[in-house]
């Protein structure tokens, strides 16, 4: 019961986290006046 | 490694544990993770500065309005998270304040021209600049670019509307509010211009640099 409740939360924070990062990654930078390094997967070539 | 990048990579790798995710994944997740807790920092110091300054409406409009126009035109960075909250919170701060205490006092036909010019000069950045990219992430997509620099537009004319929209309103009621929001809105895509030209790298460097960046390696890396 309290696993099952575990991996709902981080799948939730897992797609949540996703998106933050791909949505980021679609602009032209960073929110504000930092711009770390994008992850591989997710990076232009 | 600073605190947040350590905070965003512990959390990402006790998630991707739990889902058995590949390293790939996880890099994913620790770079979302980043820009949550940054963003909320970010955000945290400006309207602390805004409280403790009588300035907190004003700080967060002027942020917001540079921060939506930032993700289309990109801009100038400096090399740590923690340089980022300080210079941004200052930057707005101080902006919120010259809103606030000097332009709300000058007469409103000069404020119009300043508005006016304001808007020719965003417009021109936009359409010559938009959009910069950096030594972490340059934009080389040529669809990518072209379709940054139409958001960045539309965004600046969407605003544009709502400036006018909101001195119209000014106009017709007398009421400080109207004029206070437009030129906020104004001042923070003014801002954000002014970071895609040499003058706002030389300003952003100057204060990084000064605490302990090396914003040099920033400089128009797709250009």
């Amino acid at each position: 019961m309290k696993k099952g409740l575990v991996l709902k939360v981080m799948t939730l924070a897992a797609v949540m986290l996703s998106f933050l990062a791909t949505t980021t990654t679609a602009s032209a930078c960073w929110w504000g006046l930092y711009q770390p390094e994008e992850p591989k997967m997710l990076r232009e070539e | 490694m600073n605190s947040i990048e350590k905070i965003s990579k512990s959390f990402a790798h006790v998630v991707s544990t739990n889902l058995s995710l590949d390293s790939d994944h996880e890099e994913v997740l620790a770079y979302g993770a980043f820009a949550l807790i940054q963003t909320i920092l970010s955000i945290l110091a400006i309207a602390a500065f805004g409280l403790v300054f009588g300035v907190f409406a004003e700080s967060m409009i002027i942020s917001f309005a540079a921060a939506i126009l930032r993700k289309f035109s990109g801009g100038v960075h400096a090399t740590k998270p923690l340089n980022c909250a300080v210079i941004g919170m200052i930057i707005f701060g101080v902006l919120a304040l010259l809103v606030k205490h000097v332009l709300l006092n000058m007469e409103f036909v000069y404020l119009t021209g300043l508005l006016i010019a304001e808007f020719v000069f965003v417009f021109y950045v936009m359409f010559k600049y938009s959009p910069v990219g950096s030594i972490n992430k340059p934009l080389k997509n040529a669809d990518k670019r072209k379709r940054l620099k139409k958001q960045s537009l539309i965004f600046t004319a969407g605003m544009l509307i709502s400036d006018i929209v909101l001195t119209g309103a000014y106009i017709h009621t007398y009421n400080i509010q109207f004029l206070s929001i437009a030129l906020c809105i104004s001042t923070g895509i003014l801002w954000q211009s002014i970071t895609l030209v040499s003058l706002g790298h030389i300003f952003i460097e100057t204060l990084d640099n000064f605490m302990g960046g090396t914003t040099i390696l920033n400089r128009r890396a797709n250009k």
